[in-house]
């Protein structure tokens, strides 16, 4: 304690003037991160008709939980929940162990042309096919409305595999080399050895893919169709799509009858309550992998 | 270590197959054979379906997915609309589009038709006789063989419709109080709605009460104003429809006049909006707010005025008389929509994909959604449950009806789903809302006198019946009177083509530049101002090439004209 009251006594006026704007600015900025979850949350348990003029800013009014009610018995819900939670967890894990396969491997000198492999991953980072030949070769392959859809098209991401690769490139090689004395192979040398080396570079890998999973939509819409591989997130797209499109209608003109639904609609609660539903579980990921993900990336970045 | 690698590869490898198994028994609904077998109904076999307008809101209305089921055999697997062209350009680019598919777009019709992705249906025309055998749909079924070379698609809101778009509405009980002063034109308006504004300067939650407010996100690519071509439009004039830098009387008989000149309209709406500003009825919030801010704001209650009639322009209160209702100032010319369009109004379109395996299946449904029947159960839900036949023949709502949907309450079917929710997964019907049935009532059941008749009025509604001679609506009032105060919608609108590249580009340079002005100009500080700015705007228009756009405008609609004769008379 006497040392903590030593240091503070020696700050310079310059170091609290610091030290107040510091503060100050990332007080600010944690309430700009924080009050779009806040004002989507108080909106989603405040009275539907005050959501509705835009009243609710600050502080919920008229509690009432009829939005989650709602919105948990809508009929394609959990389906929408299991299929979001198995894309994210099977995907997951699959682009981690490819990812973690590729990536030691291209850390390998040996490796068979490796610097053509390396550049040959690299250069999807700065070229993408594009939209539609994604859908054709996505159709080709007889992906199209399977689970798999979801899972294979990011099984090997570029990204990922540098961090791996360069992550077990600052493993020190003597490690290896003496499971490689005692006739460990290659495999062996990796689920033995650099897995429970990587443990931080993995779960900064698990959050990034996790969260892209989770977050992911456009897949979806593009290549599924009917309820049965809908997910939280598309579900979500759809709520928001139909305001726009009642909008839409409004503006282009048409039958007044139709154009009323827009007033009869409230379809703002039921955004804000999905919004909710969604981003919950997501959330809980990160402090699950938190300790890792700061780490992960200093070592990562550092001795890269 | 060992024996949690091989747990954690177990448990993966478990997940993986059970993942596999559910997506593969996903593939079908139960009982559906997979088998070509497009004969009987009691098969069950999956249509896969897209309506690039459809609002899905991730609803199940399983009531509805068990009647096509029973009826026609078929599950409609419906794929998520995005709300851009996208999607479709991609379905478009791979060869394959759905069973059924809705488009809204002639280009991406012509590529699909080019590209032999849609069934001609006059070639199945025995199987559609609710189509080919109405007479309703003749000049309609013409224009797409004229068009596209063939009946590959089926237009939509076809013929006759009624009401207007554009309904000036006022706060009922202070234009009542202030004992309904007559409005001759849009500057009398604003003189009323500054005495409204006086008598409420503040909301009950103590806002600011504005006589009309407006936002900037539909102001869009076009090359106006959203705010100032809904006012050109209660002047009687078209604005934007054949190109955003002309408009022309919406009857299709004047003259196409340049946005620019010193004498348009489009100025006169500005000159009105500035006045309104200056006269501190004009929402200052206005160039920033977006659409659903308007609507906050509107249903706060801080709105004394709107162009549309379906805000609740606060706390629906009847009993303090407290609304709004129509009033439009004797001058206005508003956009009447009865005379419809032969043709189709919306621009949107339905047919069947060229792949589809189940034909049969596929034309009986497209064949029922073109019946009066398929209609009338898409738009009211079946008979029995919210409407039945009275002992006329005419239809009426049930008691069911006044006990759920009436007093707002949405009925539950007991198989799942609302009954009301259907229509919107078309959101686009074959005809259009407001025209009449075979049986004289409107398609829309809600929007029926006869049906309705028996609806509570409210306090405001009772008054202002009393105030207007008798009349529900002032439209119905504008309709006894022989359209004093409408002006008939003309469909040669429709056949206008787009404009060539380097025409829209010209245009869309100057649209800014418009846009932009004209947001300046509502919120000058004085007239010299306003003059100046509007001087600027034409100068840079000038510059651009306006007067290429312009000629441009003129033949297309020329054009227009010429190809509606064949199908308007």
């Amino acid at each position: 304690m006497r040392t903590v009251s030593k240091v503070k006594r020696k700050q310079s006026a310059q170091d609290r003037i610091f030290d107040f704007f510091n503060i100050a600015f990332l007080t600010v900025f944690a309430l700009m991160c924080i009050y779009p979850f806040y004002y989507i949350f108080i909106n989603s348990i405040s009275s539907n008709l005050l959501v509705q003029r835009g009243r609710i800013v600050f502080l919920p009014q008229q509690i009432h939980f009829g939005n989650y009610l709602d919105v948990f018995q809508m009929p394609g819900l959990s389906r929408a929940v299991l299929v979001s939670v198995a894309r994210t967890v099977v995907g997951t894990i699959i682009s981690l162990l490819s990812s973690m396969v590729l990536g030691y491997a291209m850390s390998r000198q040996e490796l068979w042309h490796r610097k053509f492999w390396y550049r040959f991953l690299v250069v999807t980072m700065y070229f993408s096919a594009g939209l539609i030949p994604g859908y054709l070769n996505i159709n080709r392959l007889g992906l199209m409305n399977t689970f798999w859809v979801y899972v294979l098209p990011s099984l090997v991401g570029p990204y990922n595999m540098i961090l791996v690769k360069t992550y077990v490139e600052s493993i020190p090689p003597s490690l290896e080399e003496s499971a490689f004395m005692d006739g460990a192979g290659y495999l062996k040398r990796l689920i033995y050895i650099i897995v429970p080396l990587s443990k931080p570079i993995l779960a900064t890998l698990a959050v990034f893919g996790a969260v892209g999973h989770w977050n992911s939509y456009m897949d979806t819409v593009l290549y599924t169709s009917g309820t049965k591989l809908q997910t939280l997130q598309s579900i979500l797209y759809q709520y928001l799509n139909s305001s726009r499109m009642l909008a839409d209608m409004i503006k282009n003109g048409g039958d007044l009858s139709a154009a009323g639904m827009m007033a009869q609609t409230n379809i703002q609660s039921a955004r804000h309550t999905i919004t909710m539903v969604t981003i919950i579980p997501i959330l809980l990921v990160y402090p699950f992998f938190q300790r890792y993900f700061t780490k992960g990336i200093m070592i990562g970045a550092v001795k890269g | 270590m060992k024996k949690r690698i091989k747990k954690v590869l177990a448990m993966l490898m478990c997940t993986v197959t059970v993942l596999s198994l559910a997506a593969c028994q996903g593939e079908g609904k139960p009982g559906e054979s997979g088998e070509g077998g497009d004969n009987g109904k009691d098969e069950v076999v999956t249509l896969t379906s897209y309506f690039q307008f459809g609002i899905n809101i991730a609803e199940n209305y399983q009531w509805f997915e068990n009647y096509l089921g029973e009826e026609f055999g078929i599950f409609l697997e419906s794929r998520i609309q995005a709300n851009d062209s996208a999607q479709l350009d991609t379905m478009l680019a791979s060869g394959e589009l759905t069973d059924l598919i809705g488009i809204q777009d002639k280009t991406q019709i012509s590529d699909a038709v080019a590209g032999g992705m849609l069934l001609d249906l006059e070639v199945y025309k025995d199987q559609l006789p609710n189509i080919f055998g109405n007479e309703k749909y003749a000049a309609a079924i013409q224009f797409m063989k004229d068009t596209f070379g063939g009946v590959y698609m089926m237009p939509m809101s076809i013929g006759e419709s009624r009401g207007v778009n554009y309904d000036p509405q006022l706060r009922w009980d202070l234009y009542r109080d202030l004992g309904m002063p007559e409005m001759n034109d849009l500057y009398d308006l604003l003189d009323v709605l500054k005495q409204m504004q006086e008598m409420e300067p503040e909301t009950k939650d103590g806002l600011p009460v504005y006589g009309f407010g407006w936002f900037p996100s539909w102001d869009g690519n076009a090359s106006m104003m959203a705010a100032n071509y809904n006012y050109m439009n209660l002047l009687g004039y078209d604005a934007g429809a054949i190109s955003s830098l002309v408009y022309t009387k919406y009857d299709g008989t004047g003259e196409i006049e340049y946005l620019l000149d010193d004498d348009s309209i489009y100025k006169d709406a500005l000159q009105w909006l500035y006045t309104a500003n200056q006269m501190g009825l004009l929402d200052p919030e206005s160039a920033t707010i977006d659409y659903e801010g308007f609507v906050a704001k509107a249903n706060n209650g801080q709105y004394l005025h709107s162009v549309w009639p379906w805000f609740n322009y606060g706390e629906p209160d009847a009993e303090e008389w407290w609304g709004p209702a129509s009033v439009w100032p004797e001058g206005c010319l508003l956009p009447d929509l009865s005379m419809g369009n032969p043709v189709g109004q919306n621009g949107r379109y339905m047919g069947i994909g060229a792949d589809c395996e189940h034909v049969d299946k596929a034309l009986a449904f497209l064949d029922w959604f073109y019946s009066e029947e398929g209609i009338n159960f898409i738009l009211n839900g079946p008979e029995g449950i919210l409407w039945e036949y009275d002992e006329d023949g005419k239809q009426v709502f049930t008691d069911l009806f006044y006990e759920t949907e009436y007093v707002g309450k949405p009925y539950e079917h007991p198989e799942g789903g609302q009954i009301t929710g259907v229509p919107a997964i078309f959101n686009c019907y074959p005809v259009n809302l407001g025209a009449r049935n075979e049986n004289g009532q409107t398609y829309q059941l809600l929007s029926d006198p006869y049906a309705t008749a028996n609806f509570d009025r409210t306090k405001l509604q009772e008054d202002f019946i009393e105030h207007n001679d008798g009349y529900a609506t002032r439209y119905d009032r504008a309709e006894a009177e022989g359209g004093k105060t409408t002006i008939k919608m003309t469909p040669i609108f429709t056949f206008v083509q787009p404009a060539p590249n380097e025409i829209e580009e010209i245009r869309a340079q100057i649209g800014e530049i418009v846009v932009t002005n004209s947001w300046k100009m509502v919120f000058a500080a004085d007239q010299a101002e306003f003059d100046a700015l509007w001087e600027q705007t034409q100068q840079d228009a000038e510059t651009l090439g306006g007067e290429q756009v312009y000629e441009d405008a003129v033949a297309r609609w020329e054009a227009a004209v010429a190809a509606s004769e064949k199908y308007l008379n």
